[in-house]
């Protein structure tokens, strides 16, 4: 490394509303970390896209698009992307964007709830993974490119609802990031091996983002992983 | 002509004079050729089911911004491309198409709970399980026996909602020609081993179903669908899409005009004998000397556009919808109120990203 560069975060967390538990966490482990965090609706729709000279590229936003350009210059004229500095990805998810829609006619992923509710549809595994994808492709996309020119693991959202069609959304999103070569940690069977919903003492007051208790956590359960590790001074 | 002598052709119409009413009118010139015998509330809901040439009155009741029914109504913001893979929006269920009389009934009799869903048979294929209902229902076969199972309630409760909810449930018959279990008499939407499952002489066997049988098929599909909405109307068509082969060892021209007939013959007769059951010709306007065959593709088989066009013009201009709405005003927008509770949800997503500046 050039002397004359800063030296590097220990990680970067690049992701949605969920990132601010995951950076909770790392400085509570002592960790340096960097982020970009952009609304759930850019990387929903789609205006966060790969970028090979600054990692992402937010389009239609400048306000946005500064946030990356700032860190680019933080980082001394360098992209995140380096074999050197692990990312943590929070996008890709965005479930309250997309399954209320899914369900918004009664759609059901799973059997059991479908029977019991005799308003509901069922959705068969194959239309949740067509939905997924159709709707997810250019995330998987970014992802791949990330894992590609980066160090990127993506940390699924935690899980607030138990099993549902949030459930069943998570489940099929790490499934096909995972398909498709992205490195994936899901925290949730580690937080509720049953597959319930995690404990509320990890949740906040919103009822759908984990709390700084819950990224301590998982920031813990990485380390204790190997999936990252604190810069050697 | 003052003093010709009177007799019960005297007073007809021109439209009963093959001449005036056809030769010279020409296949654009017909008028009346059909005309609802009922009032129908002015918010009447159709829902549609049968055979292929019935997905054309579904689209055009959908693009004439008609109460077309969905009784199993595809997710919310699907993508078109998806949603036409998984069959939503071409009937108002997903029965795929209902060839024949018997599987009306055999679909109608479990919605009604007079036998199991899980009555009818799931094959295994290599790649997965098929609904023997509807074996191409999904772009890929189901994952489990289950699935498929659960895919097909869902179904029959589309179609219970798709009876409950509508005024008129538009039939459109297609085909005399079928297979069947031979144990169990089950109706197969195709023939074993063509689109799923694995034919055996021993256990499939060919039907061509006799007018009688048919007209006892309609008959107990109408009294079961009236058993749950007293008020439905039943619109028969016969599709004039020819067979596209034929097991009955006749030639596929003659085994075709066979089945037509058939259905047609027994679809005017039911009219005949039931108020709330009408008929109505896209049969005759597509097939009917008018039309030289005009209005077909090359295959000869395939509906062109323009025919399409002609046969819902009659079928529009013949709906009387003057009666007084019954439905009331339609439900609020499920999707804006989603929509706004997904935006609520980000605002508080954004508020908190704002905290979290202010806390660091």
């Amino acid at each position: 490394m050039r002397p004359d560069l800063p030296r590097l975060p220990d990680l970067i967390v690049l992701g949605d509303s969920h990132s601010n538990a995951l950076v909770a966490g790392c400085l509570a482990h002592g960790l340096n970390v960097e982020m970009l965090r952009f609304s759930g609706n850019f990387w929903h729709s789609g205006q966060v896209r790969f970028n090979r000279q600054y990692g992402v590229w937010v389009r239609n936003s400048p306000p946005n698009q500064a946030l990356v350009t700032d860190l680019y210059k933080r980082l001394g004229d360098r992209s995140f992307l380096s074999p050197d500095l692990p990312i943590l990805g929070s996008f890709g998810f965005h479930l309250g964007r997309m399954v209320p829609r899914f369900a918004m006619n009664g759609h059901e992923t799973d059997g059991p709830r479908f029977l019991a509710n005799p308003d509901a549809q069922f959705a068969s595994s194959a239309l949740l993974s067509a939905f997924v994808a159709a709707l997810r492709v250019d995330h998987f996309t970014t992802a791949q490119r990330l894992s590609r020119f980066g160090t990127l693991t993506m940390v699924a959202p935690p899980d607030v609802f138990g099993p549902s069609n949030y459930q069943s959304f998570r489940h099929e999103i790490v499934k096909q990031l995972r398909d498709a070569g992205t490195k994936v940690y899901d925290p949730n069977p580690d937080l509720s091996p049953t597959g319930q919903a995690i404990l509320p003492d990890y949740i906040t007051a919103d009822g759908v983002h984990g709390n700084d208790a819950y990224g301590e956590k998982v920031i813990g359960m990485m380390l204790k992983r190997g999936l990252i590790k604190k810069r050697a001074a | 002509m003052t003093n010709a002598p009177q007799n019960p052709y005297s007073s007809l119409p021109p439209q009963a004079y093959w001449r005036t009413g056809v030769a010279e009118a020409g296949i654009f010139g017909l008028s009346g050729l059909w005309k609802s015998k009922w009032v129908l509330p002015g918010d009447a809901r159709f829902s549609t089911f049968g055979s292929c040439f019935a997905q054309h009155i579904s689209r055009a009741l959908q693009a004439r911004g008609m109460n077309w029914f969905d009784g199993e109504p595809a997710p919310g913001r699907i993508p078109a491309e998806l949603a036409k893979a998984f069959n939503y929006g071409v009937f108002s269920a997903r029965t795929a198409n209902i060839y024949t009389a018997a599987q009306l009934v055999t679909l109608l009799r479990m919605v009604t709970g007079q036998t199991a869903p899980d009555s009818a048979e799931v094959w295994q294929d290599a790649d997965g399980w098929r609904d023997s209902l509807r074996p191409a229902i999904e772009p890929k076969p189901f994952a489990s026996r289950a699935e498929a199972l659960l895919s097909r309630q869902s179904m029959l409760r589309g179609l219970r909602l798709a009876v409950t909810g509508a005024d008129v449930f538009v039939f459109t018959l297609g085909l005399t020609e079928g297979w069947e279990s031979a144990e169990t008499g089950q109706p197969y939407a195709t023939c074993p081993g063509t689109v799923g499952g694995t034919f055996n002489p021993d256990q499939h066997r060919f039907v061509n179903y006799r007018a009688a049988a048919i007209r006892a098929a309609l008959d107990e599909a109408l009294a079961l669908m009236r058993g749950l909405n007293p008020d439905i109307h039943l619109l028969l068509t016969v599709s004039p899409v020819p067979l596209t082969a034929t097991a009955s060892g006749d030639y596929v021209l003659v085994a075709t005009m066979h089945s037509k007939s058939v259905l047609r013959g027994v679809a005017g007769e039911l009219a005949q004998d039931d108020p709330r059951v009408d008929y109505f010709p896209s049969y005759e306007i597509i097939n009917g000397p008018p039309t030289r065959s005009a209005f077909f593709e090359p295959n000869l088989r395939s509906v062109v556009p323009q025919g399409v066009d002609l046969v819902m013009t009659h079928f529009f201009s013949g709906l009387n919808t003057t009666g007084p709405a019954r439905h009331g005003p339609a439900d609020p927008d499920i999707a804006a109120r989603i929509e706004a509770q997904m935006n609520a949800e980000e605002l508080v997503c954004e508020e908190m990203m704002l905290e979290k500046f202010n806390a660091s």
